[in-house]
Parts: C-alpha cells; structure tokens; sequence
C-alpha cells in the first residue's frame, strides 16, 4: 500500500537556514549537524533513484555529507544550501557509478511516422495504479544516467529547471534537452500502457 | 521548400512533439505555445503523444510520494 513519505521541504524558513549555514561557516558542528539531518533523507532518496542501489546511495550521502562539512567555509549562499549538497552528492554517486557498466547513448527517433497508436485508450485508472508507477520507476531506471538525473531532479524531485541545471552545472538548455529526450523515452517504454494496439 | 502535404504534416509534428516538453511545463512562449495548441487539436496522433507524455510526467511527479529501500538511516 503506497503512503506519502514526510521528505522535509526545502527550505522551510530561508532564514533560519541561513542562520544555521552562517554558524556551520563559523566550525559549529551541531549546526551542520541539524543541516545534515534535514535533509540528508531527500538526498539519499534521490541519490537512490539515480544510482538504483542502496549502498551507492547511502556511500554517496556519507562520502557528500564529509565533503560537504570540510568545505563549508566555501559555500557562499549564493545557491540553497539543499542545492549545493545535492550537487556535491551527485558528484559522489557518479564517481561510485564511474567503474560500473559504461554508459550507453540512446538514440532516440521522433518517432512520427512509425507506429500509429490505435484508438481505445486504457482506462484512466490504469494510469493511478501502483503496477503504473512501478513501470515507470523501473522504466527511469533503464534510462541513461544524465536523462535519469535530469527527469528525477525535474520531475521527481520537482525542482525548478533553474535548480537542477545549477546541480548539474549546466545551462538551462542543457538541462531542458536532458529532461525532454528522458521523457520521450520514458513515453515510449511504456508505450503498451498507452494503447491497445497499432493500426 | 516545397514539401507535399504528408510530408508537411509530418513536419509540422515533428515540431511541436519537440516542443511538447516545455508547453507542458509552461516554459513555452505564447506564440510557440500557441502553435502546440493548435496542432493538437486538429492531429490526433499528436494529441495521444502528449496526452501520454503528461501521464507519464504526472506519474513521475507521484513517485515522489512512493517509499524507497533508503527511506531508513543505514542500519
């Protein structure tokens, strides 16, 4: 039964936050601490999401929150805090995924002109059911890393198109390019949800 | 160009299947956002296309809400 995970907002109040970064700059561990436990759970999540592997997830939360405290006195505010640990942990989790399996480049067509989707739709309650979203969890899964990145920042973790670009250190239409070849090919891997055949 | 009107549509659908990701986003401006519209409403080919992408988008935004196997601190 699927139930909505309390994932602390980001950032409830700036100020208290800046408060917190400010004593953090200044060596108060116990500050950092309380950064850290704010939201080293999103984190983890999406670091999950990304790498599909538990440990990757939680070495990479580890290995970003150590990197993280030793560089603070770095960090200029000119970014959310969550952003700028974000960036740091999917730096940690690319560098863990680095010796795995080398990265596949998908080629992905426009897709006019090949196949016709065939009138009569599933029913809408298809597309709220669990056995929907499993799919299209392990359909971003199966993506490329830098569009599985980009769709779980963007649209998972919902934040804006400037954020995520900021993370990843790359333009807006970077991003954007990332995010739309993700979602087209997401669309077509679950293309047999959509239609009930070709015509 | 010259294009027969197949391959006038084709393009026409190209187009604005490049563009559905950020008409569904809002990040489109009004003209380009206008033409999206429009193709939609008269190609039905296109129209299922970002039907289906906006359901795949809004199962990604539900995701968010679904648990993972690190919700938990290690053990």
């Amino acid at each position: 039964m699927p139930f909505a995970l309390e994932v602390p907002p980001i950032p409830v109040d700036p100020a208290d936050e800046q408060r917190l970064v400010q004593r953090a700059r200044d060596g108060d561990q116990q500050a950092f601490n309380e950064l850290a436990e704010r939201y080293s759970t999103r984190l983890r999540r999406t670091l999950f999401r990304i790498t599909r592997d538990c440990d990757a997830a939680y070495d990479a939360v580890q290995e970003a929150l150590v990197r993280a405290w030793r560089n603070i006195g770095r960090f200029e505010g000119r970014s959310q805090f969550y952003t700028w640990l974000t960036r740091i942990g999917i730096n940690e989790a690319y560098r863990g995924m680095r010796s795995a399996a080398s990265e596949e480049t998908l080629e992905l067509t426009d897709q006019v002109g090949e196949r016709i989707p065939a009138w009569g739709a599933q029913p809408d309650e298809v597309f709220e059911s669990r056995e929907f979203l499993d799919a299209i969890d392990r359909a971003l899964g199966e993506l490329p890393l830098d569009y599985r990145t980009a769709v779980t920042l963007r649209d998972v973790e919902g934040l804006s198109t400037t954020e995520a670009a900021e993370i990843l250190e790359i333009g807006e239409r970077a991003l954007k390019s990332r995010l739309h070849r993700g979602r087209m090919a997401l669309r077509t891997q679950l293309d047999h949800y959509f239609t009930e055949g070709y015509v | 160009m010259n294009l027969n009107p197949m391959e006038r549509h084709r393009r026409h659908c190209r187009e604005t299947r490049a563009q559905m990701s950020d008409y569904l986003d809002g990040e489109l401006d009004p003209q380009p956002a206008h033409a999206v519209k429009r193709h939609v409403l008269w190609c039905p080919s296109c129209r299922r296309f970002l039907t289906n992408l906006n359901r795949t988008i809004s199962g990604l935004h539900r995701l968010a809400e679904q648990p993972t196997p690190v919700d938990a601190p290690r053990p």
